[in-house]
């Protein structure tokens, strides 16, 4: 399974990443390496296994339903754009 | 069947809803911040909300309860393990870049809600799954010219969504599934069921077909905010989607927004650029399993439900099956009707209640636990109309200052005199005056012109000022007259 | 004096402490100017001296009245991936380049409380995602180390390249570091140094930088393995603020160092036996395999039949993950955010990201999105996680018959920077192929030196034990390190 133009694109675009036009080929080039190497899973035999989410089987922990949090005078302090207390990005049009 | 008529003859409406149910907890479902509505800007933020860098979350406890008891409370299947999945895809109201859902096993599998209505037929609707996530938070496009505000608060809030089987009808249906939906939640305590300040909302799906046909595409109309526009919208997209197939067309998936102020609905987004969310499971949290035990101590808990009292109303309390579904309905006037029931006639407390207490609470735009008519005057009341204190009429006069003021029935009858008169000398005085005062109209009477008798009560009422016990007068008039 | 200070290992440093032989301004002043003569390896990204000459005041006043905690004093380099509130902690990204943390990780406030102090944040490859160190947004880590007679600068390790160069160079006595498949032992090995990879779920990841979240585990560096128990003692421990921290007693590491390993079961296995392996390396391995059996310790021939597959599985799950936990950075609470002009929201994402992450966050983030995207899913990752639990299953049936695996830690020592396979992705991905398998199964591991190579290079030794048994990786650890007796110090250190 090798990966094509349009699907680079479409990743792309899921990932909010840009790819040039003069990158693309390299990169096709340099993702199917990459699959290359995944694709030898698929000859493993894999019948009946359970997929490790997460290698820790034990109780997933509960917290106690209490405001102990929030009201952060510095929930601002490292961004690129507030006003009204708000945090601004470019317009969009829904 | 509700069909709807068109150009080509009978429409069938197949409409599926998923709604989104804030969880009445305090806190996020995986954060420690406020769920408070109507707060400072960005001021219920934590920094897991914020998805700063090395936030993790850790789930609420109540949240969880509370799906619980929601799928209880549908008799819906309680899935001891579920999963909680990330469902990926970028928004300035999503932090994370992810949301926290369930996609592959929800905490609740199949139930069913049973909905009576107006017209006194009763329908089911299946209930495919519910499960819990996170909330967005608020964007705001209209307040600067270059720039959308983004708020918060509300990301990370708890949701359960409520996902229905395809099973609805009508317009109308849907209207009803949804108030006994929040009825439900509502008596369970796990959502406030308030459309207006959004902890309930409802995405449509509504598709048409020719009775018989395979199901037609559908289009999912977003974020309903009341139930009038939940039906409007549904009304628009089938009128829409009857005339383009009508006009030889085809219906494209799309997803669509709602514009309460035209009542027309508009695209957002085609099944071409639909988003692929690559749902897996988040790999910062361990599958929720729960014991049965844990389930059954919920199950103890509940409180009876609609369709018990419901049921209950009509088999021990005597109520009309329309009264009955009317009082079970909501939680507090359940609570209020039951209370009043306990020391008062039922039947004369369910008409009371639905017929003269409702309609001024909706006249003054109050909430029956905000009436100063309390159960235990309402009780008063209706004494008062058991024991011939006073007639239906006069009642209701004394009902009238009683929602004003908030006086004991009793108080207000004294004061105003308006006793009935059950004084059988004191009406035969009355009634004497009457028949000498209209002599001709008793000789007429007596000729066989029934229909004069109306006459002679009405003489009756107005020199007495209506205080009379109608009973009595009914029966010593028929007497002295005949 | 200076380079005396610097060379002490933590636990000699305490007792200098304690008897007052010296203060801890004077332990950090040394520490200090090593980084100041040592800048040329770029270990750090920011030096916090002023913050740490502050703290060693105070803890001369603890020590003064007897109230020093455990690391009281004791100069730590913080690989620059855990957040420390109010001082800048960039990933190594230009997304992060300006991040400020208003809070603290969990493992880096535990380390602060026993006394530990920072003396800045060391390197790291971008968003921890290599292993040369040379990702990096502010440019590479030089090993220590050279080869003989060769001046040719080497590469050291990654991700946690920064930390174990700081520990090498003797500019720290000891560093946190984060192992998501080889990215403490890796540089360990790399620049003979001691690097530990706790259970996962025993060290806290809240306020470390998600790379993947299955896998990620902070860790320690220091030079000695008593040392490394000493740190990783404080950092282990609950978190309630990490779901996937495990609520289980810390062991007491520093009872196990040097306990016997007579009677105990050395697994050798047989997969790890690869042609990819520098025969230098297998010579020392092979030497410390006689060794254990020496001291009394049965070796065992094991296979971990699935091995082969490791890196294929991990090079789906990582980037899978990665591609979810990175997708926060888009500039719109934090971080570089685009100063093109007139972009819709899409387009200030797009732009954000790609001149945010560097080349090779960007290509995991491919793979990662591509993996997980409708109608490969099934077939990448639920398929990967599936080959995941073939080798926890492995390493299962392994310790069922032993109590410790020995293995290499890397396929050749420290490479140089013009190396071709440098610029190779998948040729640096095969670095991993001893390290990753047991992150793939959330097991403890160690990597101390082992030697060196002919030409004068460190090369490392992993151990690894069954899940929550730390006790006895650290005991098998400190019975080798005493037994190989490695005292090689980089030349001009």
């Amino acid at each position: 399974m090798s990966i094509t133009k349009s699907e680079v694109l479409a990743t792309a675009r899921l990932a909010r990443l840009r790819v040039s036009e003069e990158k693309i080929d390299g990169y096709i080039a340099e993702l199917n390496k990459i699959l290359d190497v995944i694709n030898s899973l698929q000859s493993v035999n894999t019948e009946g296994l359970a997929p490790v989410i997460n290698i820790n089987e034990f109780a997933l922990p509960l917290r106690k339903d209490e405001v102990t949090d929030g009201n952060l005078d510095d929930i601002f302090a490292n961004a690129p754009n507030a006003l009204y207390k708000h945090f601004a990005v470019p317009k969009v049009i829904e | 069947m509700d069909l709807v008529d068109g150009k080509t003859g009978k429409w069938e409406v197949v409409i599926g809803l998923e709604i989104h149910a804030q969880v009445s907890s305090k806190s996020k479902l995986f954060s420690g911040a406020a769920t408070n509505f109507g707060a400072e800007p960005n001021s219920q933020v934590s920094l897991i909300d914020a998805a700063m860098p090395g936030m993790l979350p850790v789930l609420n406890e109540y949240c969880v309860e509370q799906a619980v008891r929601t799928g209880l409370g549908i008799n819906a299947q309680i899935n001891l393990t579920s999963v909680f999945d990330r469902k990926n895809y970028f928004y300035a109201d999503l932090p994370q870049g992810y949301q926290i859902s369930q996609f592959y096993y929800p905490i609740v599998g199949t139930g069913v809600i049973e909905v009576d209505l107006p017209d006194g037929r009763a329908t089911k609707v299946g209930i495919t799954r519910i499960h819990l996530e996170q909330d967005a938070g608020k964007s705001m496009h209209d307040q600067h010219p270059s720039l959308s505000l983004i708020d918060l608060n509300r990301c990370g809030i708890a949701l359960m969504e409520i996902v229905t089987e395809p099973d609805i009808r009508s317009s109308i249906e849907a209207g009803e599934f949804l108030k006994k939906l929040r009825g439900i939640l509502r008596y369970l305590g796990s959502c406030d069921g308030d459309m207006e300040k959004g902890s309930m909302r409802c995405d449509a799906n509504v598709s048409v077909r020719k009775p018989g046909e395979p199901l037609g595409s559908r289009c999912e109309v977003k974020n309903l905010n009341s139930i009038r526009n939940v039906i409007r919208a549904i009304d628009y997209e089938t009128q829409r989607q009857i005339k383009i197939l009508e006009d030889g067309g085809k219906i494209d998936q799309e997803t669509k927004l709602f514009n309460a102020a035209t009542g027309t609905t508009r695209t957002i987004r085609t099944k071409e650029n639909a988003n692929d969310y690559r749902y897996f499971p988040d790999p910062d949290l361990l599958p929720l399993k729960l014991k049965p035990e844990y389930v059954e101590k919920i199950k103890a808990t509940l409180p009876e439900l609609p369709d018990s009292k419901k049921k209950r109303y009509v088999e021990q309390l005597g109520l009309t099956p329309y009264d009955a579904s009317v009082l079970s309905a909501d939680k507090d006037v359940a609570v209020f009707f039951e209370q009043v029931a306990q020391k008062a006639d039922p039947k004369l407390s369910a008409n009371w209640i639905t017929a003269e207490l409702f309609a001024k609470l909706n006249k003054a735009g109050l909430e029956i636990y905000q009436s100063k008519v309390t159960p235990d005057k309402m009780i008063g009341l209706i004494r008062l109309m058991e024991n011939n204190t006073l007639s239906g009429k006069l009642a209701k006069q004394v009902f009238e200052i009683m929602f004003e003021t908030g006086e004991d029935a009793d108080v207000i009858v004294e004061r105003e005199g308006l006793k009935q008169v059950t004084d059988l000398s004191a009406i035969e005085a009355v009634i004497d005056q009457v028949i000498k005062d209209n002599p001709s109209h008793v000789t007429e009477y007596r000729s066989g012109k029934d229909k004069l008798f109306g006459f002679f009560v009405g003489q009756v009422m107005k020199i007495s000022g209506g205080k009379l016990n109608p009973q009595a007068v009914n029966d010593i008039l028929k007497k002295k007259l005949s | 004096m200076t380079s005396h200070l610097t060379n002490l290992t933590i636990i000699q440093a305490k007792e200098g402490l304690r008897a007052r032989e010296f203060s801890a301004v004077e332990l950090i002043q040394a520490h200090l100017k090593a980084m100041e003569t040592h800048r040329g390896l770029n270990a750090f990204i920011t030096e916090t001296a002023e913050h740490a000459l502050e703290q060693a005041g105070k803890s001369d006043i603890k020590i003064g009245n007897n109230t020093a905690d455990v690391l009281e004093g004791i100069p730590m380099a913080i690989k620059d991936n855990f957040c420390t509130k109010g001082i800048k902690t960039t990933n190594a990204s230009k997304m992060l380049e300006n991040f400020v943390p208003t809070y603290e990780s969990t493992v880096t406030s535990k380390l602060f409380e026993a006394g530990a102090i920072m003396v800045g944040k060391s390197n790291l490859d971008e968003f921890a995602m290599g292993s040369s160190n040379y990702t990096s947004y502010f440019g590479g880590v030089v090993n220590p180390w050279k080869e003989k007679d060769n001046a040719k600068e080497l590469v050291a390790g990654g991700s946690s390249g920064g930390s174990a160069a700081a520990v090498a160079g003797r500019m720290a006595m000891a560093a946190t570091g984060s192992d998501t498949g080889g990215s403490i032992r890796l540089p360990a090995a790399f620049c003979g140094v001691v690097g530990f990879k706790p259970s996962y779920g025993r060290c806290s990841r809240y306020g470390v930088m998600a790379f993947a979240s299955s896998l990620d585990q902070p860790g320690i560096f220091a030079r000695t393995v008593p040392d490394t128990a000493l740190v990783s003692q404080i950092a282990m421990g609950h978190d309630p603020k990490d779901s996937t921290s495990a609520n289980m007693s810390v062991p007491d590491l520093m009872g196990a160092i040097h306990k016997s390993v007579k009677g105990l079961k050395i697994g050798i296995p047989k997969e790890y036996r690869s042609e990819h392996l520098d025969p230098e390396i297998t010579k020392l391995w092979q030497q410390a395999e006689d060794i254990l059996k020496a001291e009394g310790a049965e070796i065992i021939e094991v296979s971990l039949p699935n091995t082969k597959y490791g890196v294929a599985a991990y090079y789906v799950i990582a980037p899978a993950e990665a591609s979810s936990n990175l997708a926060r950075y888009d500039g719109v609470r934090y971080g570089f955010r685009s100063s093109v002009k007139d972009m819709t929201l899409d387009e200030m994402y797009e732009s954000t990201r790609s001149e945010g992450f560097g080349d090779e966050v960007r290509r995991r983030l491919m793979i990662g999105t591509y993996v997980l995207s409708s109608g490969f899913y099934d077939a990448y990752f639920t398929k990967a996680q599936k080959v995941r639990r073939l080798i926890v299953n492995d390493f299962n049936n392994a310790f069922v018959t032993v109590d410790a695996l020995l293995t290499p830690v890397t396929p050749t020592p420290a490479f140089s920077l013009d190396s071709p396979s440098i610029k190779d992705p998948i040729a640096m991905y095969l670095n991993d192929i001893f390290t990753i398998p047991a992150s793939m199964a959330g097991l403890p591991c160690i990597s101390i030196p082992g030697g060196l190579t002919s030409k004068k290079l460190p090369i490392g030794l992993q151990l690894i034990t069954n899940r929550f048994e730390e006790d006895k990786l650290f005991r098998v650890a400190s019975e080798l390190e005493r037994c190989i007796n490695f005292n090689a110090v980089p030349g001009g250190f």
